[in-house]
């Protein structure tokens, strides 16, 4: 039976990876960086790399459907295949251990439980390994199943908390100023790292057309949630009062009042979201062992899973406290156009030239 | 040393045990089924009947009967013998038909050659002639009467099976309210017969097998050819021929040998019983696997979502049908996950209900020496022993058995202090919830893994219940039925399956077949099905 993954999939499963941290951390983190006016930063951010995708299809049209990391070869050889992607292993890596203590110390807090970290962190690796041992394809079909979960779930959220909205919260409509607002959009890039996960998945896609729906679909996806999200959340909760609001998801989901039964909501809502994020992190440790498994020409990726999921383990407990986690984190999302669009711009650049120079 | 040490604890069989399995494979049953080859007849009448004696076992088998007899055929007497098994065949037919034509006719009409006796003195509807002795050992153990005639160049086989057997009975595992209330039985022939009596086409291809070197079962593959998928009736048919066993009994052990994955508890294939069934399926591009002396046959590729789905949807008028389903799918995941959620809430999320409620529950669970995690698994325990007590105790018992289980022990419990009574609304729930299932596979999925969501329900609360139940739905979506997902429509998303999944049209609205089975017929019905409206 032919099985190919659809645009549909892998556009909901590259939309899991970039809402992930979204959910944890991003309409405060935005709301610092622009005030009132986070949710017109976020909406302008989503336009630019929605933008900087279509640059990059662009360049990389001509390697459709190949895989990203082929390119790497062709651009500066084997060695440089094996840097890119030793590169992109790390960073992914990193950046999926800190959503890891970011979501342990989310769940902690609202089992308000004594449990150490680690026997959170340990209860997510294990599915999320698991997860990620059964394959790409396997991680994505599950994805298709949990992603309309939090889309009813945000969506529900987001209604549920119409009452809560005041319209005054929205002004000043440029936030704490407009210097601000533009820094915010243009200098205080917060990056999609994750799309990168859209040309790796590129051989599944078959052809450019459909990476280049699945592209536009996971921006149209990403935009949506986060815009309307963020939007609400600046609705709801007042400036500055805003800047410090601990687990935003969490707690606007604690302001619904669903009644005398179900007076609190929040743990339901917590545990959609924390299933989603799993979904996230076993695609990333799946991806990144795909990319080691190519880097050393391994056929079997599986060997690697193991290796990433304990090393992830590990640096999720190497900060301190949540907050140096939350540190850490906000400072790699400030360096992570690299990752996107900044060093597969540069590759592809070097690829064509070389294809290019090649064929003269 | 070691070797005599592993000898004490591990099981092997002794030569006497690996002798007879050897003879059997080496035996003529065993040819019969790479196409009838090996020894044949030699065309002596005396030694032939030696080596039919032989082959048939007569005289060490009681049931294998041997009759001798002349037919007169030109001028000549010749002698002939029939052999039969007793109880497998009408002894009707064997006397009308075969011995008194012979014996008697072939005198009156004078018969001049070996041409006539099949042509006028054989009245059967099925004979045929061969000289391949395996060939005419599986006849025989299938029902046919072998005869053999001196000067004769082959033997015959005559079709006179007769057995004992359960005619067309209602379904009992599948009952509808509207709809055909036929059954298959556990003839191969009457349940290939009842799916043609529906699908009067000429397409519809039923290709037979032998499964089993020993148990010689008869089985069939059947699909209509120019809808269901090439592929897929390719893939069904090599894993059929590559099955090497002994012997096989029924659709549930076929359906182990040819399933993807084992480690799961999801079933793989459709089972169902019903010929309306199963001649939809076909007709949806979908291959049906009968198995000899199986009441259930098997429907392959299926997905999740349909074994969740019942023989009656399909009677019911739409907006009862989404109603229904949506309520069948409530009922899967109380019966999967509330004793779970029971325990999670009670143990970890408090908060999570309101004040008086939970007032109640505590007050409830004050005189209870147990922690919930014990409390329900006492209760879901006895549950288990009481389910599988009512299959097993007589039909008159059974309602006596029912009220001392769940009122009179209940009641008791609650009484005693063992459990609270909370838990005793939970586990019934949980107990009807997994009686509307409709797969009984599913519905024993459920009962194992409710455990498994208990435990982790203990241990984490939600977080505990989340974990489980990604893993499940992993485990589920990447299962697959003859290599297509059981995730399908919606993991992997296909593009007109998420909304047919969704919502159900009416029947007139249905269209197209599911498009993930990939049928070569891709239309059900025209796109205007209903052309009185103009």
């Amino acid at each position: 039976m032919k099985t190919k993954s659809g645009s549909v999939s892998i556009g909901i499963i590259c939309s899991c990876a970039i809402l992930s941290k979204y959910l944890v951390i991003l309409p405060e983190y935005m709301v610092k960086l622009v005030g009132n006016a986070a949710w017109l930063d976020v909406f302008a951010k989503c336009a630019i790399a929605s933008i900087s995708l279509l640059f990059v299809l662009w360049l990389y049209k001509p390697f459709a459907p190949m895989c990203l990391s082929e390119t790497f070869s062709l651009a500066c050889g084997e060695g440089g295949k094996i840097f890119f992607s030793y590169i992109y292993v790390i960073s992914l890596t990193i950046f999926n251990a800190l959503l890891l203590r970011l979501l342990v110390e989310a769940l902690g807090t609202v089992m308000a439980t004594t449990a150490p970290d680690e026997f959170f962190a340990l209860f997510i690796l294990v599915p999320v390994f698991v997860a990620a041992y059964s394959g790409t394809r396997a991680t994505i079909n599950l994805s298709a199943i949990i992603f309309p979960l939090l889309v009813v779930t945000i969506i529900t959220v987001v209604l549920a908390l119409i009452p809560h909205y005041r319209v005054e919260n929205l002004f000043p409509i440029l936030g704490t100023s407009t210097k601000n607002l533009m820094r915010g959009i243009f200098v205080k890039h917060f990056g999609f790292p994750e799309t990168i996960l859209l040309f790796f998945f590129a051989p599944m896609l078959e052809n450019y057309k459909n990476i280049k729906r699945a592209g536009l679909l996971t921006f149209l996806i990403v935009a949506l949630i986060s815009v309307s999200f963020t939007l609400a959340y600046c609705l709801t909760v007042p400036y500055p009062a805003s800047k410090n609001f601990f687990l935003p998801f969490y707690q606007m989901t604690r302001m619904i009042k669903s009644g005398a039964f179900l007076q609190r909501l929040e743990p339901i809502v917590v545990f959609v979201w924390t299933s989603f994020v799993m979904c996230s992190m076993s695609i990333l440790i799946s991806t990144s062992a795909s990319l080691l498994s190519g880097s050393r020409e391994r056929e079997k990726k599986s060997a690697f899973v193991p290796v990433i999921t304990i090393i992830t383990f590990f640096v999720s407990m190497l900060p301190s406290s949540e907050g140096s986690a939350f540190y850490l984190y906000e400072k790699l999302l400030s360096y992570s156009t690299f990752l996107f669009p900044t060093l597969p711009v540069i590759i592809l650049t070097i690829a064509r030239i070389r294809r290019k120079a090649a064929k003269k | 040393m070691y070797m005599k040490l592993k000898d004490l604890f591990i099981y092997k069989y002794t030569s006497r045990e690996t002798f007879s399995i050897e003879n059997a494979d080496e035996s003529s049953s065993f040819q019969v089924q790479k196409n009838h080859g090996g020894p044949t007849l030699c065309g002596n009448f005396k030694k032939d009947c030696n080596t039919l004696c032989e082959e048939f076992s007569f005289g060490k088998s009681g049931d294998v009967k041997k009759r001798e007899f002349t037919v007169q055929i030109g001028e000549k007497e010749h002698s002939a013998v029939l052999f039969f098994i007793d109880g497998l065949v009408n002894k009707q037919l064997i006397n009308d038909f075969i011995l008194k034509p012979l014996m008697l006719k072939s005198r009156e009409l004078n018969i001049s050659s070996f041409r006539g006796v099949g042509e006028i003195l054989l009245s059967q509807s099925e004979y045929k002639e061969t000289n391949v002795i395996g060939e005419l050992c599986f006849d025989l153990n299938f029902g046919s009467a072998i005869m053999l005639i001196d000067g004769a160049k082959k033997a015959y086989s005559l079709d006179v099976k007769g057995w004992q057997h359960r005619g067309v009975d209602s379904p009992q595992t599948e009952r509808i309210i509207r709809g055909p209330n036929d059954a298959f039985s556990e003839q191969l022939r009457e349940n290939t017969a009842l799916i043609r009596h529906l699908i009067r086409n000429k397409s519809l291809m039923c290709r037979e097998y032998k499964i089993g070197t020993i148990s010689q079962t008869p089985v069939s593959v059947m699909y209509i050819e120019n809808v269901a998928n090439a592929s897929l009736v390719k893939e069904t048919m090599r894993r059929i021929e590559s099955i090497k066993v002994d012997y096989i009994f029924a659709a549930a052990e076929l359906e182990q040998f040819l399933e993807d994955k084992s480690v799961t508890t999801l079933p793989q294939f459709l089972s169902t019983e019903r010929p309306d069934r199963a001649s939809r399926a076909l007709l949806d591009g979908r291959v049906v696997i009968i198995v000899d002396g199986s009441p259930f046959v098997l429907i392959l590729p299926t997905s999740i979502f349909e074994l969740n789905e019942s023989a009656e949807d399909n009677y019911l008028r739409y907006p009862y049908v989404n109603m229904i389903r949506a309520i069948r799918w409530i009922a899967f995941f109380l019966s999967l996950l509330l004793p779970g959620l029971y325990v999670a809430v009670v143990s970890f999320h408090t908060e999570l209900l309101p004040t008086g409620i939970l007032m109640s529950i505590i007050s409830s669970r004050e005189q209870v020496p147990f922690p919930p995690l014990i409390e329900i698994i006492i209760m879901e325990i006895s549950l288990e022993i009481i389910r599988e007590a009512s299959i097993r105790v007589p039909e008159a018992s059974g309602s006596t058995l029912s009220i001392v289980g769940a009122l009179i022990l209940g009641q008791a419990a609650v009484s005693a202090g063992i459990v609270s009574p909370i838990l005793i609304i939970i586990v019934s729930i949980t107990a009807i919830g997994s009686f509307a299932t409709p797969n009984y596979y599913l519905g024993l999925s459920a009962r194992i893994l409710r455990f498994l969501y208990i435990f982790l329900g203990a241990v984490a609360g939600f977080l505990g219940i989340v974990a489980g139940l990604f893993v499940n739905i992993l485990l589920w979506t990447d299962t697959k039925s003859m290599g297509m997902p059981m995730g399908v429509p919606f993991a992997p998303i296909t593009k007109k399956g998420v909304p047919t999944a969704l919502f159900v049209p009416p029947v007139w609205k249905q269209n197209e077949r599911d498009d993930y089975v990939n049928p070569k017929r891709k239309e059900r019905q025209s796109f205007i099905s209903r052309k009185w409206r103009g």
